[in-house]
């Protein structure tokens, strides 16, 4: 093994993220590439996790830049989408905690959920469908929200799920039933 | 070892058909396509990429400096600066643009902002604590705007 120089050698070597951002060209196409297709995803995932649109950007744009810090992962198909989606969700637990300071400095109500714009206005049963839905989520304590739209809305793995949220398996099917039946029965309730 | 929990709810791992699946599938197709871009993603990098650089410097210099002084004597707290100094500025250099300006604001505050004031005492070029504080301000400085290299050259050689 070479020999590092100093300061390197006294174990004081930069953490990776400082590194130079000069990214190769097949890694600013791999980034591109990754960024197209998950960038939605992750968008739609923060935005039902924050319930705000400008909040969900930021997260998102966020959540990518720190990708960026790692961008050997861009490489790894099988590693890199739970990784993603755990970025993602730290950056919605940091801007969850900045927003509750800020609501609580001004008096704000820090969570609210936005009219559902997501279905074209002549479909009027999609738009009650999705404002139900999304009703549904607000109603769910926030880690198990994430457990199942990890699983039923992004269809990653249990393990996957486990990995991402830092949780057991076993919690990860508890949880994802739980809050299959709160969802259920909101549903139901609001026919 | 199978848990407890995999029998209880093994139907769960087949959930491709679930109605609620087709919900958010629906959902999904409905929703609008968001603006990408990644010029801006690739911007916010490179911010961060700079606070980690900082934080990175300015903490290794301080656990040099500090490790130094308390192992040894005071007649070594020359070499601890040195090293210290030595470990800061190459962990600069080791990086693009560390020496570049910083922002606009740079130009104005002039080459040694007034907040830095020289602190080499006589014989005792590098000392632990002016470079333990040059450290501090090092991280402080972004918010001035001064550059990491700049800010530690004015407190250990003056203006």
């Amino acid at each position: 093994m070479a020999a590092l120089p100093f300061p390197f050698a006294l174990g004081m070597a930069p953490p990776a993220e400082t590194r130079s951002p000069s990214l190769e060209a097949t890694e600013r196409d791999a980034f591109a590439r990754l960024y197209a297709t998950l960038a939605p995803r992750i968008h739609r995932f923060l935005s039902d996790l924050l319930f705000d649109a400008t909040l969900a950007r930021d997260g998102t744009q966020e959540t990518f830049a720190r990708v960026l810090l790692h961008p050997h992962l861009s490489h790894d198909a099988s590693r890199v989408v739970p990784f993603v989606f755990g970025i993602a969700r730290n950056v919605s637990l940091e801007l969850r905690k900045a927003r509750v300071r800020a609501g609580s400095a001004t008096g704000n109500e820090p969570e609210t959920i936005a009219p559902p714009s997501a279905c074209p206005e002549a479909s009027f049963a999609c738009r009650e469908t999705a404002a139900a839905l999304r009703a549904g989520l607000a109603e769910l304590p926030e880690e198990r929200r994430a457990i199942l739209l990890l699983r039923l809305d992004h269809g990653l793995s249990y393990d996957d799920v486990a990995t991402t949220m830092g949780v057991s398996l076993a919690k990860v099917k508890i949880e994802i039933f739980r809050a299959k039946e709160a969802l259920r029965a909101h549903l139901e309730a609001s026919k | 070892m199978k848990h407890p929990a995999d029998d209880l709810y093994e139907t769960d791992l087949e959930d491709e058909d679930d109605d609620l699946v087709g919900l958010f599938r629906a959902r999904e197709a409905a929703l609008p396509a968001i603006a990408l871009d990644v010029a801006a993603v690739h911007a916010r990098a490179t911010e961060l990429r700079a606070e980690a650089r900082r934080t990175w410097a300015a903490r290794t210099a301080s656990r040099v400096a500090t490790g130094f002084r308390d192992r040894n004597g005071a007649w070594l707290s020359s070499i601890g600066g040195l090293a210290a100094a030595a470990c800061f500025f190459l962990s600069l250099g080791a990086h693009e643009s560390a020496f570049a300006p910083s922002d606009e604001r740079e130009a104005a505050v002039g080459f040694c902002p007034e907040t830095v004031e020289p602190r080499a005492a006589p014989g005792n070029l590098l000392s632990v604590a002016s470079f333990s504080r040059a450290a501090q301000e090092t991280t402080m400085s972004t918010d001035v705007g001064v550059s990491d290299a700049r800010i530690v050259t004015c407190t250990l050689f003056g203006p």
